[in-house]
């Protein structure tokens, strides 16, 4: 086979122009440290890194509602809790001031101690977060969810909405305990069954130590210990939720790493390979041009002198 | 001797041709399109000397071109196949860099919007997280309008590189075009100029990379070319001419992309390019830039409307519903002749109008436009909007026009329907964003048991389900009338919710009788009768038209106001003007049905206390035996009744007969007394006819005159004594009379008009009876007391009547006799309400196992009753309350406005679901963003391997030509020093020839 004279330079021009192109390539590789310079260069790593940024970027809105979660959790164990030593008070109490060795007096003072712990249960209920939004409100947050009626009674101004958040694909996680689930829904201990909430127990009691009632402060203790297994349950609530959440941190951390690592993986240059093939094509490029600087040289016109 | 020299002499003719040759092949070695040339050398024709032949030397037959014809085809072929793959890698680089770069990716735009989605998730009350969603809005818009903008500069791009491609094409072509015309002087086979065929191969070649060319070369060596596939007709280089290529891109969006042949002015199809940079371009455009930008539309409107439809779901913390977050509605868009942009042009359309495609032209001289649609190519003239010096409307389209015109000026208007342009964001302010639920649901304190309920919207397409056939069939706002079957299970009419009060009549026959029946779509039963006829009650239960697990509620069959359902005023009857309202009204009956009592006795049309007038109860309608009822007895009748209701009744049975319908032949006899027939003529004017009629008034008590404002129009009437009596025309037999007429008893109709409220009571605030009305009503239409054949008797229809907005699908039926009757009917428009609005409060009641009763708050009106069962949700309107368990007998859930919208996040918790949503497909946006990107890799990797093995075919049949036709410096020495020698040789033989004549002379001088 013939090959013409332009034909053989043409051919030789574009084989070094190749070579060239892959050096130039893997030098922008080693200098940026990305296998993909533009997105054009590796589609598949484009196409990963963009899947993978997505994949974390879901990990981190889902750490992020997990703490979240977390410190919310941690704010009403904490009022809860405040709320439970004094109930645990008040039940003291409603057992011993029937007892015929306390006198009118000494209930007065046990009602001003009584009054003074509802009080700052109606406090802690009206307990607000970091933000400085109420807790029990529901989604009602800026209105104060607790407040007193002229007649001293305790109302509800909140809603029952619990805020959810997302903690993985598709599964969500209530952050709030709603005022009306955390006042509790107590049977009312005089026989008639009527339903009400802690503050009216708390309530009813006050007045019954006050006016020396002790059928009705014997009945405060049956109602109080309803009351405290309302904000028992509460308080395990909050305790398996906060388990869940420090569960879910952990699997949604190690998640992230391991789609870091695919990400670096899809998107990060290999230093050696990229060195090595980087000599390769280096090397071939010399033989080339050194062979077509002899090549070039032979022609049988040098002959003719 | 002389034959020696004679050799010696064309040798080195022949060599010193060759050397020239050769030479000229050394210089050509670069030249684009060469091929090599050769002497072609032949022996001369010896010479017979006895018995044998003398060889003659040898000489050149000319010199020969090189080549190979199957090879250059191939190569040209090669050629096209390469530089279609070059665009299309380069450009599909491009996409790759502009999709899936870290800036100008959609990816982060949509992942940042469902990140601050997330975060207002997590801190629906903080003003910097609802600050940051709003920002995150614009972002995505930014991103999706700057891709937009992207793509269409490189649409722009390759249009520009397209015609470009074409004007370099077709300059080539009339090169070739000349070369061919060159080639024509010369026809002889072998005899072209070599460098002439060297030119119209390069010229191929070149033109083979813009396309693939079909190339004919005839015996002149002529090439003629058309397109691949291409039809003959289209051939655009011929022996003589060419003509040139150009590209169509189409004005309208969406159409077809084509090259056009133009030969005098003629468009022709050539039906597109193949291969070539052409075909590469063409195909990267309308195979994949195209189908791009089509599928990132898709995306992202689906993406935005599933976040609109959520959102304006929702409520915000002003306590309002949410309005669209992004704005998707077509802008238009004006350009100018050149193409630019026309900003002084601003063209919009609301919502929902069909898209404008036009061309408009100014015309100076007329001061209006002509209207060119490009999607029907019709033309219009179109004047300028009043007031204004040169807007308009077209077709819904408002243009205003802020630049003074020149004559024949004019614009290209369209609406761009990119989604990836259009694009904007709506929400400005931070209370403007719906994350709460629009409705609150809260389990009543004394429930028996504590389920968590919850709500889920948009349900309006299920509970349409069932009426969604009906719904399109009710033309609103227009009156209709139409034949509807009585008694039948599925209902006459659909009154779809929302509308703005509607009207149903019918007037039956007086010898058939129908109820009217008005139901909710919930079977709650608002206007009928109170006992449902059995077989019809019975049909009903298994009527489909029904929301599914309904009960009857018929606790507001026919009551109004605080009893009503809903406490709404809807009547029956046939009632006129509104009361509280001063003001005069008239109602006129129809004509009144031909009733006659043949039965021997007196006969009661409607019983006493059936009906009733503006309140008061009407006596009994009777007739006499063998009298027909006449518009002056039901005139007598309605002004008998005593307390007065304050209407006059007044009959009339004047009636109007135009001089062309005539009967001329006819005779005419007018309550039994002849007035043409016999002696008396036809009369020959209208004028001639009333005096006819007036000579017998004194028999007849029928007066006529001659209408003069009317064309030839008689007016036949009772003179005053006599108002409203029937008139009984004869004289035309089995045929007409002279009025034109068939012989019959013609009765009158009834005005009723009610006393001026201004004149006849000073307090219409405490006499409301005074008031401007003319009501007729049925004393009790649930028990049948009153019903519409009674109105129908005395020429009045039976109409149920609404004027407020409601909430309802209402269905219609019918029921008594079983023939068809005609219902009229006129449903007003769909008030303009928000696409959603907050719900009225209601209660759902646990009743019974299985059993749930819907109650209107406001109105403590009971909405439904309906059979439950868990898990599935209790269907109210746009809404379905769903609960976590079955609850318990009795319990009472309220669902009311959202009272804690500040703190809710349950509205973006669903918008956060869209990242969810499949786009296209099952595929959520992101993957569908990357799957895109990942196409796009797919074609550039396709485009590039292509590339690199259609080089390589290329390379080989560039290597085939060179075999023949390319010049090697090495053979060429070989050549130069072959031809050298031979020439050196054959002077040799020359200076033989010289020697042996020398040696001829000296032997001779001797």
């Amino acid at each position: 086979m013939k090959i013409s004279t332009s034909q053989y330079y043409k051919t030789m021009n574009e084989l070094m122009s190749d070579q060239q192109a892959q050096i130039s390539k893997l030098q922008s590789q080693l200098a940026t440290g990305k296998k993909n310079v533009t997105p054009s260069t590796d589609v598949k790593a484009t196409t990963a890194s963009l899947k993978l940024s997505n994949v974390i970027s879901s990990q981190d809105d889902y750490l992020m509602n997990l703490k979240n979660l977390d410190v919310g959790y941690v704010e009403e164990e904490t009022a809860m809790s405040g709320m439970v030593e004094m109930i645990r008070k008040m039940q003291d109490i409603a057992i011993q001031a029937p007892s015929d060795t306390y006198s009118n007096d000494e209930r007065a003072i046990f009602a001003v101690e009584v009054k003074g712990y509802l009080n700052d249960i109606r406090g802690l209920a009206n307990s607000r977060d970091q933000n400085g939004h109420f807790m029990f409100a529901g989604s009602n947050v800026t209105t104060m969810p607790f407040t007193t009626t002229a007649a001293g009674a305790t109302t509800y101004n909140g809603n029952q909405t619990e805020i959810k958040l997302e903690i993985d694909h598709g599964h969500k996680l209530p952050l709030n305990i709603s005022g009306d689930k955390l006042a509790g829904v107590i049977t009312k201990a005089d026989g008639t069954g009527n339903k009400v909430d802690m503050f009216a127990v708390m309530r009813d009691f006050v007045t019954a130590l006050e006016a020396n009632n002790t059928t009705n402060i014997q009945r405060a203790a049956t109602e109080l210990d309803g009351v405290a297994k309302n904000l028992a349950k509460n308080l395990t609530d909050n305790g398996l939720r906060q388990r869940v959440v420090e569960e879910r941190q952990v699997i949604a951390e190690d998640k992230r790493l391991v789609y870091e690592g695919l990400l670096s993986g899809a998107r990060d240059v290999d230093y050696a390979s990229a060195v090595t093939k980087l000599s390769s094509h280096m090397l071939a490029l010399e033989a080339a041009q050194s062979t077509f600087a002899k090549v070039s040289q032979i022609s049988l016109f040098s002959y003719l002198r | 001797m002389g034959d020696l020299l004679n050799i010696g002499a064309s040798a080195t003719e022949l060599y010193r041709q060759a050397l020239a040759t050769v030479s000229n092949n050394v210089a050509n070695l670069s030249s684009d399109g060469y091929s090599r040339q050769e002497v072609k050398a032949v022996e001369n024709t010896p010479q017979r000397q006895g018995v044998s032949y003398m060889g003659t030397g040898a000489n050149s037959r000319g010199v020969i071109r090189s080549e190979d014809e199957f090879a250059t085809a191939n190569l040209r072929v090669a050629t096209s196949k390469v530089n279609e793959q070059k665009p299309l890698a380069a450009y599909t680089d491009r996409l790759l860099d502009l999709l899936g770069s870290d800036e100008g990716s959609l990816s982060n735009g949509i992942n940042t919007f469902f990140t601050a989605a997330a975060q207002l998730s997590g801190n629906p009350a903080e003003t910097a997280y609802r600050q940051e969603f709003l920002s995150s809005t614009e972002f995505f818009v930014n991103r999706s309008r700057a891709m937009g903008a992207e793509l269409e500069s490189l649409d722009l791009e390759i249009k520009r590189a397209v015609n470009s491609e074409f004007d370099e094409f077709n300059k080539l072509s009339a090169s070739l075009a000349a070369v061919n015309l060159e080639l024509t002087k010369t026809p002889l086979a072998g005899k072209q100029p070599p460098a002439l065929l060297d030119q119209r191969d390069f010229l191929l070649l070149e033109m083979s990379a813009y396309a693939s060319l079909d190339v004919i070369v005839d015996s002149s060596q002529r090439a003629t070319v058309k397109l691949e596939g291409a039809s003959k007709s289209t051939t655009f280089v011929t022996e003589t001419k060419s003509v040139n290529l150009n590209a169509n891109f189409p004005d309208v969006a969406g159409g077809a992309l084509a090259v056009m042949y133009d030969s005098y002015g003629q468009n022709l199809n050539t039906g597109g390019v193949r291969r070539g940079s052409l075909g590469g371009l063409l195909g990267f455009k309308s195979q994949i830039l195209e189908p791009l930008r089509d599928n990132l539309d898709i995306l992202v409107s689906t993406v935005a409307k599933s976040i609109n439809n959520i959102h304006e779901q929702g409520l915000t913390t002003e306590g309002k519903v949410g309005l669209s977050v992004f704005d998707l509605v077509p802008k238009y868009r004006a350009t100018q002749a050149d193409g630019t942009l026309a900003n002084a042009i601003v063209a919009s359309a609301p919502e929902g109008t069909a898209d404008v495609n036009i061309r408009a032209i100014w015309d100076g001289t007329k001061n209006q436009w002509r209207i060119q649609n490009l999607s029907t190519n019709v033309s219009t003239d179109v004047a300028v909007t009043i007031g204004t010096k040169s807007n308009f409307v077209y077709n819904g389209l408002t243009v205003s026009v802020n630049k003074s015109l020149q004559d024949g000026e004019q614009f290209v208007i369209k609406p761009n329907l990119r989604s990836l342009d259009n694009i904007a964001a709506l929400l400005q302010s931070t209370s403007g964003i719906a994350t709460a639920d629009r409705l609150q649901v809260e389990g009543a304190i004394a429930n028996a048991k504590k389920v968590d309920p919850s709500i889920a919207y948009g349900q309006r397409a299920v509970a349409l389900g069932r009426h969604a056939q009906f719904d399109t069939t009710t033309s609103l706002d227009v009156r209709q009338t139409k034949t509807l079957q009585s008694n039948s299970v599925e209902p006459a009419l659909f009154i779809p919710r929302s509308v703005e009060g509607f009207s149903v009549s019918i007037q039956p026959p007086v010898d058939k009788d129908y109820t009217l029946q008005l139901f909710t779509s919930e079977r709650n039963h608002v206007v009928g009768s109170s006992a449902l006829p059995g077989v019809f009650a019975g049909g009903l239960a298994g009527a489909n038209s029904f929301e599914t697990g309904t009960t009857l509620v018929n606790t507001y069959v026919n009551k109004q106001g605080a009893t009503g359902y809903k406490d709404t005023a809807i009547t029956v009857g046939s009632l006129i003007g509104t009361t509280g309202v001063q003001d005069s009204a008239v109602r006129r009956s129809d004509v009144i049905p031909i009733q006659t009592n043949g039965s021997g006795a007196t006969q009661t049309l409607i019983a006493a206390n059936t009906v009733k007038l503006n309140g008061t109860n009407l006596g009994a309608l009777t007739l006499a035996n063998g009298a027909t009822l006449s518009a002056r007895d039901i005139a007598t009748w309605a002004n008998a009744i005593t307390p007065t209701p304050n209407v006059t009744a007044a009959a009339d049975s004047s009636r109007l007969y135009s001089w062309s319908d005539r009967n001329a032949a006819g005779g005419l006899t007018i309550n039994g007394t002849t007035v043409i027939g016999g002696a008396i003529g036809a009369p020959a004017t209208p004028e001639a006819l009333a005096t006819l009629i007036n000579n017998q008034a004194g028999i007849t008590n029928v007066v006529a005159s001659v209408i003069s404002t009317l064309t030839d129009v008689v007016q036949i009437s009772y003179t005053a004594a006599h108002t409203g009596k029937n008139i009984t025309l004869g004289g035309g037999g089995a045929g007409t009379n002279f009025l034109g007429v068939a012989d019959a008893i013609y009765t009158g109709r009834v005005t009723y008009t009610s006393d001026d409220p201004s004149t006849t009571t000073a307090n219409p605030e405490t006499s409301i009876t005074n008031d401007g009305k003319v009501n007729f009503e049925f004393v009790n239409y649930g028990a049948g007391t009153g019903t519409a054949r009674d109105l129908s008797r005395v020429g009045l229809a039976t109409t149920i009547t609404s004027t407020t907005t409601l909430d309802d699908d209402f269905l219609l039926y019918a029921t008594g006799s079983t023939a068809e009757l005609d219902i009229r009917y006129d449903v007003g428009k769909k008030a303009t309400l928000p696409k959603v609005s907050i719900e009225p409060p209601f209660t759902v009641t646990f009743t019974a196992a299985n059993q749930v009763q819907i109650t209107d708050t406001n109105t403590n009106t009971i909405m439904a009753k309906k059979a439950y069962a868990w898990p599935n949700g209790v269907l109210v309107n746009n809404v379905k309350v769903l609960f976590a368990e079955a609850p318990a007998n009795g319990d009472v859930f309220t669902i009311k406005s959202n009272t804690g919208a500040l703190g809710d996040n349950g509205n973006i918790n669903r918008i956060l679901a869209v990242k969810d949503v499949g786009v296209n497909g099952d595929q959520v946006p992101i993957q569908n963003y990357i799957s895109l990107i990942s196409d796009i890799g797919n074609q550039n990797n396709l485009a590039k391997l292509s590339g690199e093995a259609l080089q390589v075919v290329l390379d080989d049949a560039e290597a085939v030509l060179d075999n023949t036709v390319g010049v090697t410096l090495d053979s060429e020495a070989a050549d130069l020093i072959r031809y050298q020698q031979s020439y050196q040789a054959a002077a040799q033989i020359i200076k033989t020839a010289r020697d042996l004549f020398d040696t001829l002379l000296r032997a001779s001088r001797q």
